[in-house]
């Protein structure tokens, strides 16, 4: 930031007229009334948390010595603080995040904390499920009449925990309700995204929803048929990549492209672990048949696909594409993989060693040509990914094995070397331009 | 400002809802306090925590399954079934019979869910009592009951953990809960050993434990 000194010194000496200082200034000083309105936000929502979170575990105490009245009296009065808040702040500060925010993650707990004490009082075991979708349900409409970021965030991670918790385990059932729960707050984040697009609740839930997402994923695997369900994931790591290249995600940070890391870095290893040949051979072994396409993994795979290449079609219609990376597309070529995998389960094993290949060698020649150290590093990990996986391999040579080493070893000093000397030399000829 | 009267009502109806739904278990626990039927349900109690209610007795009961006598229905273990009971010679609930259906109001029944389905006999006494009784071969279902908590105040939880392990090391002692039981619903409302209850003893430990 610049300062008043700096500013008056710039005007003394004739670079700056007044009346540009004073934008300047203006400037400045919105930029900072901004962030410390964020600054604001962020601690209201803090202490909310904190505060309901002690309520829960003073009342947690179980005080023996109060009657139940007493305790189905007291157990409702964190909420009703709470709406009273949310409400004042409805009324009289509709403009004020702060105090929207931070009222609704103190209502989002006090729900939490008055059903769990009732159940306390009267010693109903309760299923965990059941809790999680009352408080799930009571808190959505939150969201969107407080126009609230954060307890949209609390009302994913309580669905997913809901998905993780009915659907994995011993008593699996099935878990419907997270997806029409799930779909019910996406407006939410779509008005996010497109109306308040710079705030820090955008890049929260551009994380929060695709790990969510791979929680809920596996859910939909049943236990006989749910081989393609590996295609589903790889789809879905694929569509994540394709939609973090969307318009909305242009002049977004890498950090807070949650999309786009967990959509490139999931693919990568999902596809160096289906590079060995225990699955492969699995395949066949376990002698799959045709039941495999009319399952409920099969369906919600072909889904996942459609959503993909429709972004994608999407995508190149919207924006001019003339790199485009293979990661968001490998599911492609892998569906057909995938099947050939039946019949001849090594030629599947090796196209996939060949598509990692392929991805590692385009995104070194990516960052080469953007000049872009990040981009050409992650090139060449995934290429010593893949051959870390090989060297597990035990039927390749140890003098290929290490010859393979040493080769990509060598291929990072070099690589790098010549990029950071290619920098230098660029920088040189800038100055005696 | 239609937007905002929008906002506000839509917020009053969202804040009745989330006050009536606790409100409403209240009542319902409170009706079947009021009017149920109360049975004894013998008892093993084991002590852990639950992160958001505190900290609780596990509950096990001793007769927590029976035996399928008619072969043509088909059990699944994680499905619900409502239970028959009635009190036995001794006062404690007995399961008498088990169904599908929901039955009427004029027998005492509970609904649970089954936990698992046996084919085997567990002990050597089992498979003694089932050939007296011509159980044997019989699948043997268990349930879980649905009042498997009791919650205690946090420092007096331990006290009464240590307190029941002693109690059972002495194979004279009687545990059982006391559940009041309508409509298949049911709410647990006492542990009591040997006549005791669980919250009187441990009240009187911690006092006489403060005078000595």
């Amino acid at each position: 930031m610049i300062s008043q000194k700096d500013i008056t010194e710039l005007i003394s000496v004739g670079i700056l007229n007044n009346e540009t200082a004073n934008k300047i200034k203006d400037y400045y000083s919105n930029k900072q009334s901004n962030n410390s309105n964020k600054i604001l936000v962020a601690f209201g929502i803090l202490g909310a948390i904190l505060i309901g979170l002690g309520i829960i575990l003073i009342l947690a105490h179980n005080w023996d010595d109060l009657s139940n009245t007493t305790k189905t009296i007291l157990s409702f009065i964190p909420l009703v603080l709470g709406q009273a808040a949310a409400l004042f702040a409805l009324i009289k500060k509709p403009d004020s995040s702060a105090w929207k925010e931070s009222s609704s993650i103190f209502i989002f707990f006090a729900v939490a904390s008055s059903i769990s004490l009732i159940a306390q009082i009267y010693n109903i075991s309760g299923d965990l499920p059941s809790f999680l979708l009352t408080w799930a349900l009571l808190s959505l409409p939150l969201v969107y009449i407080m126009n609230s970021g954060i307890t949209s965030i609390g009302y994913i991670a309580v669905i997913t925990y809901y998905a993780s918790e009915v659907g994995y385990g011993y008593e699996n059932e099935n878990t419907y309700l997270y997806w029409l729960l799930l779909a019910l707050v996406l407006p939410f984040y779509y008005l996010l995204i497109t109306k308040n697009p710079k705030s820090n609740f955008v890049s929260f839930h551009n994380w929060l929803i695709p790990i969510s997402l791979s929680i809920a994923l596996g859910t939909l695997a049943e236990h006989n048929d749910g081989i393609m369900i590996v295609i589903a994931y790889l789809s879905m790591y694929g569509m994540f990549y394709l939609f973090s290249n969307t318009k909305f995600f242009d002049d977004k940070k890498l950090i807070s492209n949650g999309f786009r890391i967990i959509g490139s870095l999931a693919s990568i290893s999902l596809l160096l672990s289906l590079s060995f040949n225990w699955f492969w051979v699995g395949l066949v072994k376990d002698d799959i048949n045709m039941s495999i396409f009319n399952s409920l993994s099969s369906y919600v795979a072909l889904v996942i696909i459609l959503i993909g290449i429709t972004i994608f079609i999407y995508n190149s219609k919207t924006k001019k594409i003339n790199n485009y990376d293979l990661i968001g597309l490998s599911f492609i070529p892998f569906i057909a993989i995938f099947f050939i995998g039946f019949a001849f389960p090594i030629t599947s094993q090796v196209l996939v060693n060949i598509m990692i290949l392929t991805i590692s060698v385009l995104t070194i020649h990516k960052g080469a040509k953007q000049n872009h150290l990040g981009i050409l590093n992650y090139g060449l990990l995934i290429l010593t990914g893949l051959i870390i996986c090989r060297f597990f391999d035990t039927d390749i040579s140890f003098v290929i094995r290490g010859l393979m080493f040493i080769g990509v070893g060598i291929g990072f000093f070099i690589a790098n070397y010549t990029m950071i000397k290619k920098r230098k030399i660029e920088k040189l000829k800038e100055i005696n331009q | 400002m239609n937007k905002k009267y929008f906002l506000i009502t839509a917020f009053i109806i969202l804040a009745i809802a989330q006050i009536f739904i606790p409100a409403k278990m209240i009542f319902g626990q409170e009706d079947i306090i009021e009017t149920g039927k109360e049975f004894h349900f013998r008892t093993e109690p084991i002590d852990p925590n639950d992160p958001f209610r505190g900290k609780y007795i596990h509950l096990n009961y001793k007769d927590d399954f029976f035996y399928n006598t008619d072969t043509s229905i088909k059990w699944h273990s994680h499905e619900t079934a409502y239970v028959i009971l009635k009190t036995d010679d001794e006062g404690f609930a007995q399961i008498i019979s088990t169904q599908k259906e929901k039955p009427d109001n004029d027998v005492d029944f509970l609904k649970v869910k089954l936990r698992y389905i046996s084919n085997y006999s567990n002990t050597h006494s089992d498979i003694i009592n089932n050939i007296n009784n011509n159980n044997n071969n019989k699948e043997q279902i268990y349930i879980n009951y649905p009042f498997d908590r009791f919650y205690m105040e946090e420092t007096k939880s331990q006290d009464a953990e240590n307190y029941y392990i002693n109690s059972t090391l002495d194979t004279n002692s009687v545990c059982y809960s006391i559940v009041k039981i309508k409509n298949g619903e049911a709410i647990l409302t006492d542990v009591v050993i040997n006549d005791k209850s669980m919250k009187d003893i441990i009240k009187e430990q911690q006092l006489n434990a403060k005078n000595d």
